[in-house]
């Protein structure tokens, strides 16, 4: 398919009636999509993103509003908290937040009514946020007002169970207020095996002195495409916190773009990626140290099997004026197949001097040592191999504050290795 | 004054190679086409399958586009302003010895410090000297014909031995493998060749010079080393040139192949003209450097000091063949000044327990850019593979740059791959701290980046670990802001 | 007989480290073995507990009548071979309860004994990790990482103890021990000292023997032993230095 055709397409029937403004901006985003084309393998970022599968797909538009089928009231994820959104194919079916200093909207609403977020809320980064500028339908715009403190999480919970291949183009806006302090919580799942395609813009700003602790949950089909371009502002003295989970899914492949903007930011990143069957899970991850004395972590851990691929790409980059930066990086990465294969780039730019950044990169098989001092103690070798699999695992897990969230992600884990015999 | 003013003070200190040798030479006008390459390949009296090889590279090259890098701009270059070949007027049959060598040449390398003269018969170097475009002198060649080394020209290569040329030329890195080595197959003009039969360990270190001196030319030297099974040779190479206020491109190519138990140690100090203060001049190196570990349990060991040239692209790589075979790369970089330098290696592990360490020492001083780029690659043959990197960068004042890109690619679960990077800089405490000890601010500076650096020179020949630490010295002098 | 070792050969990468071993072990005896840094020592104990990065050349080992060189190393363990390690390895993610559990469950298993519950291994652990001065807390800590010297050296106690086996090496299991924590470790050896139970002491220095009394002291030198006696033999060492064996073994070999 071109990027172009299927596009156009839909595009007309999507933006009637919306305001003249986001319609140009639509038609602005879709001509940069039809001038680029699909990314090649040539561009720097896609140098390993398989992209002949996915652009061999033809993808429709689910423009129905009413499509939506899933039962998402007996889901055990409710239990977490009351304060959850559901979409269920690119559609939202249910907004049950109702916490005070929260405002929860949907795209829908916003573009029916004319109101248009600031320009630039539309940065053109690459082909795929451009192309979600122009087919964006619905998703949530989360305003969290200042020193708002809560508790429980908000859960948006993304379902797609949809017949035929379909594509879809959430955006989520998420903005904390000075001070407040938040758990936001992003599962997708998929609950049939059909094609489709995800392609989601996240863009969360975290104001001064703002607290936010992010969870992405993903576990999707064998089928399933999902294309994520991530960008995240952190402003002075706040702390952003990202978990992410890929469990499952046929391609998976995140952009994503942290600014350390005002001084004494912080951000984290705990990335736990699961590879199986011929999966490629791809995480690239950019922080731009902007201001003076922040900080930033990252741990990525990634276990591939069969023939599954991980990408992952850390990039540090420490701009001019900000000296005392503390930055550390640590990738490591198990493979349990001889056809698993992965590709790690650990990067450094660093355009200030008084600065402290370090990474360090492993890949190969489980530490022989551990396992023969598993061993050692009587624990058979397979036994021995699956513990140390699933401890390399649970270590990332072990971040999720909420209990109910952290077993489901055990489980998926154990599970996935609990057959696991000796390649 | 303030141990960082002291420090900048000492940084004006000028690069010590820059004079130019007035010496009569024969240069082509500028330009690039096929009747140049004809003219170079008819001087140099070759054979027609070589003027053949030259041409299919250059045609190829024309297909070509220059590459780009980001953290990497530069004027473009404009090739038909180069001057492929230039060589130091002689009488027509060439230097038999060295008394026939023009003396300007010789006071050059005096100058130069180089030991081409009797001072070598001490130092016990084998010095090929490589003057702009040709080799002029190749000293103790009978010593070493006698077990049966060969260390020559290329071009002499060419005449009398061209079985060997022709198997090896081009065999590890192809024509068309980039734009630069295109070019420079098509145009290279000299260069050394070295060949170390079977079981020889080679007596001495064979050394090369490399000198661009007149102005307007482009200097493109290949070099090929052949060490047969079970032979060892150590090498050296050391690149001056002088300061001119425009760019000049040296793109040079070295091939290495190690046999079954052989072992090629490769060490460079370059120190071409780096341009000045402001970025003016200073040579383009664009150099494509591989070894290919062929044989079980071969070694290539490639260590390398750059201190000098505008701009430096340079990827000393191993192919790791064999089975057991051994590739290493130790680096130290300096780039002050306008300097910029992307370089790093390249290990490609195809046999089973292949091994192989990267050791790089990035230093940003000035205005200096630098970027440590490498690949560790583990094929899928490539059982219980290691590599082990480690990259780390010191930043001297807070106008320089150090950027670290390194790729790591595996594809077989036994093998293992450990990458690890830091970046930190020299802090003033640190300074006053061993100033304080006695040091002056210059000796202190020193001191630390020797430090950093100890555990690459530690690998360098003893000669050029001395040069090496001396001309770290100066090229750092006055880089604390 | 426990451990009988005959003329053992074994090299790691090539390189020959011990050069025809002999050593037999009966039940209830203390053997302690000396010698100087890069004797073997330590290769011995990694040979026994089956390390693969060393290879068996020539000579046989039997525990309990059974050739060790025919077992995994869990098999060793799970038969009643433990080694305490000189460096006990750091096992991230994985907590020490969890650890403890799968080895006794797999030891017992093994043995067709059944599993015991949870609350039973609770106590279990409790009442050990007391003995050895380890907060029940630090068990919930992954395996010895971040641990201190000591305290790694306790754990391994720990899981000697929990785990109750016939033959124990303890190599260099004084090394880097305060006098405090070195009588914590030789406390708990000595409370398993009984009649059925041996053991085979590697250490660098006679200080430990003060704390665990061997009946027997051997000189291992250059992958052999060069000399045996009784616990004076320590003393006499201790005097004299391995110079003094050293000679004597050069000389025995002429």
């Amino acid at each position: 398919m071109s990027a172009e055709s299927q596009s156009i397409e839909s595009l007309s029937s999507l933006i009637e009636g919306e305001a003249q403004s986001l319609r140009a901006v639509r038609h602005e985003a879709l001509r940069l999509v039809t001038d680029q084309g699909w990314p090649s393998n040539r561009e720097e970022s896609f140098r390993f993103t398989k992209l002949k599968e996915f652009t061999k797909q033809h993808f429709g538009q689910n423009l129905d509003e009413h499509a939506a089928s899933s039962n998402v009231v007996d889901d055990p994820w409710l239990h977490i908290t009351e304060s959850h959104i559901h979409y269920v194919n690119g559609q939202q079916i249910k907004n049950g937040v109702d916490v005070q200093g929260v405002k929860v909207d949907d795209w829908r609403a916003i573009r029916q009514h004319g109101m248009l977020p600031e320009q630039s809320a539309f940065a053109q980064s690459n082909v795929f946020r451009a192309l979600n500028t122009a087919l964006l339908q619905a998703g949530p715009v989360i305003d969290v007002a200042a020193n708002t403190k809560l508790v429980a999480p908000i859960l948006l919970h993304y379902v797609q169970d949809h017949d035929g291949k379909i594509s879809r183009h959430p955006k989520v806006t998420l903005k904390i207020g000075a001070g407040a302090q938040v758990h936001f919580i992003e599962r997708y799942e998929s609950r049939n095996q059909d094609s489709a395609w995800t392609n989601s813009v996240v863009d969360i700003e975290l104001q001064p002195g703002a607290q936010l602790t992010h969870t992405l949950v993903v576990e999707e089909g064998q089928q399933q495409f999902h294309f994520r371009d991530t960008q995240i502002d952190v402003q002075k003295d706040a702390n952003y916190k990202f978990l992410v989970f890929n469990l499952s899914g046929k391609q998976f492949r995140q952009q994503c773009d942290i600014s350390l903007s005002g001084t004494h930011a912080h951000t984290e990143i705990h990335a736990l990626m699961l590879g199986q069957s011929s999966e490629q899970i791809e995480n690239q991850l950019c922080i731009r140290h902007v201001a003076e004395s922040c900080t930033s972590r990252q741990w990525v851990r990634g276990i591939f099997d069969d023939q599954s691929h991980g990408v992952f790409t850390g990039r540090v980059v420490v701009g001019k004026g900000a000296q005392k930066t503390d930055a550390g990086q640590s990738n490591k990465n198990l493979l349990l197949s001889d056809n698993a294969r992965v590709n790690a780039m650990p990067q450094l730019e660093i355009y200030a001097d008084d600065v402290k950044c370090q990474h360090g990169a492993t890949t190969g098989s489980l530490d022989l040592d551990s396992l023969f001092y598993l061993m050692a103690r009587g624990i058979p070798r397979h036994q021995a191999r699956q513990m140390l699999i699933r401890a390399f695992a649970h270590e990332i897990a072990d971040q999720i504050e909420q209990p109910f969230v952290r077993n489901h992600i055990e489980r998926a884990i154990d599970a996935r290795f609990a057959g696991q015999e000796p390649k | 004054m303030s141990p960082s003013q002291e420090i900048e003070r000492l940084a004006k200190r000028e690069y010590d190679y820059g004079f130019v040798t007035d010496i009569e030479s024969e240069t082509l006008p500028p330009g690039l086409d096929e009747s140049v390459i004809a003219h170079i390949s008819a001087v140099k009296k070759e054979p027609q399958w070589l003027l053949d090889w030259r041409l299919k590279a250059f045609r190829h090259w024309q297909t070509m586009e220059e590459p780009h890098w980001p953290h990497f701009e530069y004027n473009p270059i404009d090739y038909q302003a180069v001057s492929y070949y230039s060589a130091p007027k002689q009488n027509s049959d060439g230097p038999k010895s060295l008394d026939e060598v023009d003396p300007k040449l010789l006071e050059t390398y005096e100058k130069l410090g180089i030991p081409i003269h009797e001072r070598e018969r001490l130092a016990g170097v084998a010095v090929d000297a490589v003057f702009d475009s040709v080799s002029v002198a190749t000293t103790f060649k009978g010593k070493l014909a006698e077990k049966g080394v060969i260390f020559c020209p290329i071009s002499e290569a060419v005449q009398e031995h061209p079985e060997l040329v022709r198997q090896y030329l081009g065999s590890v890195v192809p024509q068309s493998d980039n734009y630069f080595s295109a070019l420079n197959s098509a145009v290279f003009t000299d260069g050394s060749f070295v060949y170390i039969p079977k079981g020889v360990r080679c007596p001495m270190e064979l050394s090369t010079y490399f000198r661009i001196n007149a102005a307007a030319t482009g200097q493109f030297e290949r070099t090929l080393i052949i060490a047969d099974e079970g032979s060892y040779v150590s090498y050296l190479e050391g690149c001056t040139a002088p300061m001119r206020d425009e760019n000049q491109l040296h793109a040079a190519v070295v091939e290495l192949v190690a046999h079954k138990d052989a072992s090629i140690k490769y060490s460079t100090v370059q120190n071409w003209y780096p341009g000045d203060e402001n970025g003016k001049g200073g040579i383009y190196n664009f150099v494509t450097k591989r070894g290919k570990c062929a044989g079980d349990r071969s070694h290539i060991s490639w260590t390398q000091v750059e201190t000098g040239s505008a701009i430096t692209w340079k990827y000393p790589s191993c192919i790791l063949q064999g089975d057991e075979s051994v590739g290493e790369f130790y680096s130290v970089a300096l780039t002050n000044h306008c300097q910029r330098a992307d370089t790093g290696s390249k290990m490609i592990h195809l046999g089973k327990n292949t091994k192989s360490t990267i050791v790089s020492k990035g230093i940003s001083a000035g205005r200096g850019q630098q970027s440590y780029r490498g690949l560790v690659k583990m094929m899928k043959g490539a059982k219980d593979a290691r590599n082990y990197t480690q990259c780390d960068s010191l930043l001297i004042g807070d106008r320089c740059g150090a950027h670290t890109f390194p790729y790591i690619d595996v594809r077989n679960s036994t093998a293992q791959v450990e990458h690890e990077a830091s970046t930190s800089k020299i802090a003033e405490d640190q300074l006053f701290y061993v100033q304080q000890r006695g040091l002056d601010a210059e000796n202190a500076v020193s001191l630390i980046v020797n430090g950093f650096c100890k555990e690459v020179f530690k690998e360098l020949p003893m000669e050029f670990a001395v040069e090496a630490t001396k001309l770290l010295a100066v090229s750092l002098e006055g880089s604390v802001g | 007989m426990i451990l009988n070792i005959e003329n053992l050969h074994a090299s790691v990468q090539g390189e020959p480290i011990l050069k025809g071993l002999n050593l037999k072990i009966q039940p209830g005896e203390v053997h302690c073995i000396m010698g100087p840094n890069g004797s073997g020592k330590s290769t011995l104990a990694q040979v026994l507990a089956g390390r693969d990065a060393y290879e068996i050349t020539q000579g046989s080992m039997t525990f309990k009548s059974k050739d060790l060189a025919e077992m995994e190393p869990h098999e060793r363990a799970c038969e009643g071979f433990f080694l305490a390690f000189q460096y006990p390895h750091e096992i991230p993610g994985v907590s020490g309860l969890q650890f403890l559990r799968a080895a006794v469950n797999a030891v017992r298993a093994f043995r067709g004994q059944e599993e015991l519950d949870a609350m039973d291994l609770m106590s279990l652990f409790k009442e050990k990790a007391r003995e050895v001065n380890i907060s029940f807390d630090d068990l919930k800590r992954a395996v010895n990482e971040g641990f201190s010297g000591g305290e790694k050296k306790r754990n391994e106690m720990l899981q000697m103890a929990v785990l109750e086996p016939q033959l124990i090496v303890l190599d260099e299991v004084d090394s880097g021990l305060d006098i405090d924590a070195l009588k914590v470790v030789s406390d708990a050896v000595n409370r398993m000292r009984t009649p059925e139970r041996s053991f085979l002491v590697i250490t660098h220095y006679q200080r430990l023997l003060n704390y665990i009394v061997p009946d027997f002291v051997h000189v291992l030198v250059d992958g052999r032993i060069a000399k045996s006696g009784g616990k004076d033999l320590a003393l006499e060492l201790e005097d004299r230095g391995y110079a003094w064996v050293e000679e004597h073994a050069g000389a025995g070999a002429e």
